[in-house]
């Protein structure tokens, strides 16, 4: 069932079938079509596609929004490879990558296999796993930084009653990036437990009556029964969080740090914004932000190379 | 077999229980602050649970949060989810089911798009709706928004390709043009990813953050979020049981919104499995 086959059926039944019917074949007035596709293509092309071209073509010029634009060639990658702020947020950016995507994908499977279960109430607990989901990335920040706390905090006074004393999270440097990567653990690891409960609950129950049967304890089932078959949704997931910590870390880290301790949050959107939209350097943040995409781009394809997917008939 | 599985069972639902207050203790944590006495959230040692219930921290945070930002906020997220939710569901069905010219290299473009990180776009389109003079109107905050379509494009699409075409023919066959079929026909059997689809994009839009603080320098064109963000930096100018109440308040539109339709945003979340 490919695509090419209903291709090919349909146009020769347009030219095989007598006049009459070919009303009712699948040719269509470009009068309906424009109507349905017409507004979201001026919309989309507007606001996303010129933006896009844009944005890449912006990164050649040196530009304030005062003078005219200067075309300056290169010159702006090269500046960013002796910018060491630049250099730091692309590192800092890796940093928040595997504090964020690691923790995220391991424990959105554990805690999914964890509660592919069901007991009386179970529904409440469910709806306590996903909740971090609604709140948004501002308001968690404002949240999360009462939680931080060093005084009245929780975590810290969690920490004093085991003897430890607690460092001042956010305002340290060593701290202020794992404290900011919990946060967004924390809200993204609702939609991999989601994603990861819809691939547990495809899995044959049989499957698992049968190990358990031969004796295998509930280790065994998730090392050899339950992990192999969810690995593709692994790779969702993880290309998903990347995406989304790509994505959302601006609001977490601008809200929280604004980029500091000296820079120890200082992520490349952090610095893409200050470029941007504080000193007005409108050309070389482009040329930034074309980094950022490079990045973005070069990861999708190392962890989700393009390819036919078997079970689907739609070659997308 | 008993004896064992019946405190391995034990110990699977007290895992279970545990782990679930864990996610839920900043939610515990945000609503009983919330409550305290100015006095009381900042105590040390911090209380678990309010001596007093404060109540009137309701009004305080509300006066904090203004309601322009709430009435923004409300109409930030119809005008998206309606606008947008038209445009890709019209859009899905025609890439799915209608033959016209360039429908291949309509959807390549939607789906490269999926890709590309908005801060690329960002920039420009500030630009552009800074010389349509959009800066701090409804218009220049929603119009760039609605048009990031690529995902609901290509989950709809996705949906009506699986849509059986004899439903459709059998309506053209009696003389039912495109608009009809869509109205009559397509639209009744789109209710799931239909509400699915809004779940999700209810909970961006009202959590959007980013492009309201580019695209408006007024007070009167605060969102919440922008309101809220304020409070991240340092709890000086606002005690913290009134942050969060504010939080709270902020959010609990949305969690209700959740608990309600908890199946829609599972399936709208779990659909992008389909990617």
């Amino acid at each position: 069932m490919s695509k090419t086959d209903t291709a090919d059926e349909a146009g020769m039944s347009a030219m095989a079938r007598p006049a009459p019917r070919r009303r009712t074949s699948r040719t269509d007035s470009p009068f309906w079509a424009a109507l349905f596709v017409g507004p979201n293509v001026v919309l989309f092309t507007a606001f996303m596609v010129i933006p896009i071209v844009w944005g890449l073509a912006l990164s050649l010029f040196d530009w304030n929004l005062i003078y005219e634009p200067r075309f300056v060639g290169l010159d702006n990658y090269v500046a960013l490879l002796n910018d060491a702020r630049a250099v730091n947020s692309v590192w800092k950016t890796a940093y928040l990558l595997v504090l964020g995507v690691v923790p995220t994908v391991f424990l959105s499977f554990i805690l999914a296999a964890l509660i592919n279960t069901n007991f009386p109430g179970y529904s409440v607990f469910r709806t306590m796993y996903l909740l971090p989901i609604v709140i948004s990335l501002v308001a968690s920040a404002v949240l999360w930084r009462f939680m931080y706390d060093p005084r009245v905090g929780p975590i810290a006074q969690l920490l004093s009653f085991f003897g430890v004393s607690g460092p001042n999270w956010l305002q340290d440097t060593t701290w202020a990036m794992p404290a900011l990567s919990l946060v967004i653990v924390w809200l993204r690891l609702p939609l991999g437990i989601i994603l990861y409960l819809a691939a547990l609950q495809q899995i044959n129950p049989q499957l698992l009556e049968a190990a358990e049967i031969d004796g295998a304890g509930p280790w065994q089932k998730l090392r050899h029964i339950i992990w192999p078959n969810v690995m593709p949704v692994t790779l969702l997931i993880l290309v998903l969080t990347l995406r989304g910590i790509i994505f959302d870390s601006f609001d977490i880290a601008f809200v929280m740090t604004k980029g500091g301790p000296l820079n120890s949050t200082d992520i490349l959107a952090v610095y893409i914004y200050d470029l941007a939209f504080a000193q007005l350097r409108l050309g070389y943040a482009s040329a930034l932000s074309t980094v950022l995409f490079v990045i973005v781009t070069i990861l999708a394809l190392i962890f989700n190379p393009p390819r036919r997917r078997p079970t689907n008939g739609d070659p997308l | 077999m008993s004896a064992g599985h019946h405190w391995r069972r034990r110990f699977h639902v007290s895992t279970v229980v545990f782990f679930g207050l864990l996610m839920a203790a900043p939610f515990y944590w945000m609503v009983i602050n919330s409550f305290k006495s100015s006095r009381e959230v900042v105590a040390y040692p911090p209380t678990w649970w309010p001596t007093e219930w404060h109540f009137e921290n309701v009004f305080a945070a509300l006066t904090f949060l203004d309601s322009t930002a709430i009435v923004n906020s409300v109409i930030f997220t119809a005008v998206i989810t309606i606008t947008q939710l038209t445009l890709v569901v019209m859009t899905g069905f025609a890439l799915a089911k209608m033959q016209f010219f360039g429908r291949g290299a309509l959807l390549g473009l939607f789906i490269m798009t999926l890709f590309v990180p908005g801060q690329v776009a960002t920039i420009p389109t500030f630009i552009l709706v800074r010389n349509l003079n959009w800066i701090d109107t409804f218009m220049g905050l929603c119009v760039p928004i609605i048009a990031q379509t690529s995902f609901g494009v290509f989950i709809f699409r996705q949906f009506y390709i699986s849509m059986p075409n004899e439903i459709l023919d059998a309506a053209k066959i009696d003389g039912a043009n495109w608009g009809q079929i869509f109205v009559r026909i397509v639209l009744p059997l789109s209710g799931p990813p239909i509400a699915a689809y809004t779940a999700v994009t209810v909970l961006t839009a009202w959590n959007m953050y980013a492009w309201p603080l580019i695209s408006t320098t007024e007070r009167d064109m605060r969102v919440l979020p922008l309101a809220l963000a304020g409070l991240g930096q340092s709890f000086s100018q606002t005690p913290p049981n009134i942050a969060m109440m504010a939080v709270l308040l902020s959010t609990l539109p949305i969690i209700i919104f959740f608990i309600l339709c908890q199946r829609y945003f599972i399936n709208g979340l779990g659909g992008s499995l389909k990617e």
